[in-house]
């Protein structure tokens, strides 16, 4: 109980320090040996899919977003890097735990917008005005994502600059046919990754 | 506390040279992606939310309906 207690800190304060410093607490926890807070992230998936399971019937959702978790880290550990493969799959569990961050946060607040703002949007002023604050919204939660993205590659496998750009490019070669596969089994609209 | 002290320090310097720093390969370019690699270190949000507002604001402004179109579309996303 007092460890759950522990690892909920540990959580709340890396996910703070992820938002106001993410290159040193993104270097912190690749060092980190524990790996008990990265299970709040997965609890939050949970939690999320359970209710979006009750509103939308996506039965298949939850599986959907561990495989393409677990297919992600595995992916990235058995690429040429620094380290053993089992420190590269250690460290990228919890750097690549971390940057569901972004996209929780953007699925748990599309869930709430859905229900306060119902779509479809007009061109009404007000409805203007939300596209536009959900557009930013949206646009700088994909920013912080794919900082927290460059910095789990980069701290992980512990690589340079242009190694993390062509991995990452890789990944999306691969992923891109693998999301709109999952779109067209109607697991998920927008990937969880 | 001395021990503390110095116990920080080193776990400091331990995680700062965990990685190299990055080389692009000309100065011209380490130069510049050092200078924009600040504003991504430390408090990314105090100039991505500005940045995003106003480039979302242009976007409605040019493409008017279609990311109307797209937000709704996004909405039924989740």
């Amino acid at each position: 109980m007092v460890s759950d207690v522990v690892s909920l800190i540990i959580f709340l304060r890396r996910s703070i320090g992820l938002i106001i410093t993410p290159y040193a607490t993104m270097r912190a926890i690749s060092m980190e040996k524990g790996w008990k807070d990265t299970i709040w992230i997965g609890i939050l998936a949970v939690f999320y899919f359970l209710i979006t399971n009750s509103v939308r019937f996506w039965i298949n959702g939850f599986l959907g977003a561990v495989g393409l978790f677990m297919g992600s880290v595995i992916f990235f550990s058995l690429l040429p890097a620094g380290g053993d493969k089992r420190e590269r799959f250690m460290r990228m569990i919890k750097t690549w735990g971390y940057t569901l961050l972004p996209t929780l946060i953007w699925f748990y607040s599309t869930l709430i917008f859905y229900f306060i703002v119902p779509p479809p949007r007009t061109t009404s002023i007000l409805g203007q005005s939300f596209s536009i604050f959900y557009i930013a919204f949206s646009g700088s939660l994909l920013v912080w994502k794919i900082i927290l993205i460059y910095l789990s590659i980069r701290f992980s496998l512990r690589v340079h600059l242009y190694r993390v750009i062509y991995y990452f490019l890789i990944y999306l070669t691969l992923s891109i046919p693998l999301w709109i596969l999952l779109y067209s089994l109607g697991v998920s609209r927008i990937p969880f990754v | 506390m001395r021990q503390n002290t110095s116990t920080l320090l080193k776990k400091h310097l331990r995680e700062v040279n965990v990685v190299e720093p990055n080389d692009l390969g000309a100065p011209l370019l380490t130069y510049i992606y050092r200078r924009i690699n600040i504003f991504f270190k430390t408090a990314p949000f105090i100039f991505v939310v500005p940045i995003a507002l106003l480039g979302a604001a242009g976007l409605v402004y040019i493409f008017g309906i279609l990311i109307i179109r797209l937000v709704s579309l996004l909405q039924y996303g989740f």
